[in-house]
């Protein structure tokens, strides 16, 4: 969002002058006010999500954007859905299995993996017009995956190891995470550095590419969401409206109140200060000063939400239960 | 004949030949029983054509929570209000039994081996050994405070009984009936199901809107699952995949995947409703829902309810034999 005053408007012009000094003073005030607060501006304040088809009644657990246009959503019974014109409408993508797809990624518009239950990994590279099984395991589940590059990947679920990938996902090895617990979410800020939180609390953390994870926090809630802006300042979120943050890489972590008792999924920062997360029965919360303030967003439905995701301030996804897509629609900049 | 007109009836006359085929072969063939606790009878429904075929009165007092044999020919009936077990002939839908059992027969289950029929008596905070060859209770086993359901392994070795009263979740070796141990679960523990590989016992707490995973093994709660207000019962699908747990204080239904532990979905249903279970297929969940005196179906790939079923009052305990 950007505002901006009239550019053919004087400063002094008499008694009118002074009149527009003052409603100049005004504006600059209330644009210093908007940007260093967490008070919504009136563009803002016009924002709102809006629920787009889908065509699906199943649960849509993630959500991956590479631009405004061009996305994927997947979730239960194998479904995959990809969407060409900013999320209007979507074409189910023939995803060759019925597990449920728990976490989704691209690497660019033709890398992409999904992966789900029984330890399936599924990879494109055709931006989803053709997937295929690259991996397949027993009985547990993968949640979560992160690619640095279009070969190096991690993935984590049910079982507390970590499995990791240098050939594009055509082979995996296990990681010691050091911890007895399952993993839900992963994220890698580079190659070497990466995060996994969990059940029971559970943070691990690498600076060598997962040869060695060492546990850097245990929580009393289980952990579902984790979003790292830079090396050093991160948030995690999880049961009964959990919101933990870091400012020095996890070294130590501080709560922020988030004002809700719900479960909470997904978060998602655009820069240090503003940040969105997603959870149990419709709840969206926004914060404008890096989670100081954490305020409730109407999202129109009481589904529970899973993911969320952000390009910029003006574009922003979030999927959940029956099929559920969010849309956030950015308020119309004033003249 | 216009153009479009035609093409509407003869689009119809398409859909009514795929449906017809396709909507009778969709619903498995099976019996559902209800438990009427307000109305002192069993409602027998056909599954597939969602019609109460027959409602038989019972000489006994609020009918709880039924269970089939093993070889599914009887099927027994808690009666809370008159402390014992009727027993079934299936095929005749006759009683052929009454089974003085503990104060307030709540749940009934079966022992694998189908010889012996354990009764939690929420009353008398005992668990009644019914040898099923003689109809009578061989051994009376002192659990916790309100005992609610009992849960066997496959193999029967050990059994899982849910204390409501006293929160907790006790073990019991079926061989010595013996309590082994007593595992701390949450306020108002209830529902219990097992995996089919014997590892997880999943028990609903109401009190704490939550479903808990004991791990067998180490008989430690492995997991907590947020579900919804007041967590009541429990149904394991036929191919082990997920957990249906009713919400009884906002009228939904959780599903849960059984592998991540992860709440997939959340059913608006009935109201209040109480006891659930799959169909044999896995495709439908039929619950009872108390405040309306009805069987809600649910249609578990559209996410939906599908069918309501008029029972009689204050519809309880449910179970789906052939």
């Amino acid at each position: 969002m950007t505002v901006a005053p009239n550019p053919n408007a004087s400063f002094i012009d008499g008694a009118c002058g002074n009149l527009s000094l003052l409603v100049w003073l005004i504006f600059i005030g209330a644009v210093l006010q908007a940007g260093c607060t967490n008070q919504p501006s009136q563009s803002e304040a016009s924002a709102r999500w809006v629920a787009v088809a889908s065509g699906t009644s199943h649960a849509l657990t993630a959500v991956r954007f590479l631009d405004p246009q061009t996305g994927w959503v997947s979730g239960e019974e194998g479904t995959i859905l990809h969407t060409s014109d900013g999320g209007n409408t979507w074409v189910s993508q023939n995803s060759q299995v019925r597990v449920n797809l728990m976490g989704l990624t691209f690497t660019d518009r033709n890398h992409g993996w999904a992966v789900g239950d029984q330890v399936s990994v599924l990879a494109t590279q055709d931006g989803g017009f053709s997937w295929r099984v690259q991996h397949k395991g027993p009985e547990n589940v993968l949640l979560g995956l992160a690619f640095a590059n279009d070969q190096l990947g991690w993935a984590v679920g049910s079982f507390p190891h970590i499995i990791h990938t240098t050939d594009g996902g055509a082979t995996w090895i296990q990681q010691d995470s050091r911890t007895s617990q399952w993993f839900t979410a992963i994220q890698f800020v580079s190659p070497d550095e990466g995060w996994a939180v969990g059940m029971r609390g559970q943070v691990v953390h690498t600076v060598d590419g997962g040869r060695t994870w060492e546990q850097q926090a245990i929580f009393l809630s289980n952990l579902f969401g984790l979003h790292f802006v830079t090396r050093e300042r991160g948030w995690t979120v999880g049961q009964d409206g959990l919101i933990m943050t870091t400012a020095d890489g996890g070294h130590s972590w501080n709560a922020q109140v988030s004002g809700v008792s719900d479960e909470l999924s997904s978060v998602r920062f655009l820069d240090a200060r503003e940040g969105w997360i997603v959870g149990r029965r419709g709840t969206i919360l926004r914060t404008l000063d890096g989670g100081v303030t954490w305020k409730k967003q109407p999202s129109g439905t009481h589904r529970n939400l899973w993911a969320v995701q952000f390009l910029d301030g003006q574009h922003g996804w979030a999927v959940g239960e029956a099929g559920t897509i969010l849309r956030y629609e950015a308020g119309a900049s004033p003249g | 004949m216009p153009y479009c007109y035609r093409n509407r009836v003869g689009w119809a006359i398409v859909m009514s030949l795929l449906a017809g085929p396709l909507s009778a072969s969709a619903v498995v063939a099976a019996t559902i029983y209800v438990g009427n606790q307000g109305s002192n009878s069993i409602s027998v429904i056909d599954a597939a054509t969602r019609r109460v075929v027959e409602t038989i009165p019972l000489s006994t007092a609020n009918p709880h929570n039924l269970t089939l044999s093993a070889d599914r020919k009887t099927l027994y009936v808690a009666n809370v209000g008159s402390h014992n077990v009727l027993v079934f002939d299936v095929k005749t839908r006759k009683e052929v039994a009454s089974i003085p059992a503990g104060t307030k027969t709540h749940g009934v289950t079966v022992s694998p081996d189908g010889r012996f029929l354990y009764t939690a008596n929420v009353g008398s905070n005992t668990v009644s050994v019914i040898e099923l060859a003689g109809y009578r209770v061989v051994d009376t086993i002192e659990v916790g405070k309100k005992p609610m359901l009992i849960v066997f392994t496959p193999d029967g070795n050990r059994a899982y009984v849910s204390n409501g009263g006293s929160a907790d979740v006790m073990v019991v070796d079926p061989a010595t009936r013996k309590v082994l141990a007593s595992i701390f679960a949450g306020k108002d523990v209830m529902g219990t199901v097992i995996t089919p590989d014997g590892k997880e016992v999943w028990v609903s707490e109401g009190g704490e809107n939550m479903v808990s995973v004991i791990d067998v093994a180490s008989s430690k709660i492995a997991h907590e699952i947020s579900v919804g207000a007041d967590a009541h019962g429990l149904a394991l699908s036929p191919d082990g995949r997920l957990v249906a747990v009713t919400n009884r204080g906002e009228n939904s239904l959780s599903l849960i995947n059984v592998g991540s532990h992860l709440v997939m979905d959340t059913i608006p249903v009935g109201r209040r409703p109480d006891i659930v279970v799959f169909s044999p297929d896995g495709k439908e969940l039929y619950v009872t829902s108390r405040d309306t005196g009805t069987v809600e179906v649910i249609d578990v790939a559209g996410k939906k309810v599908t069918a309501s079923i008029p029972v009689e009052k204050d519809p309880h305990g449910i179970i789906v034999g052939p």
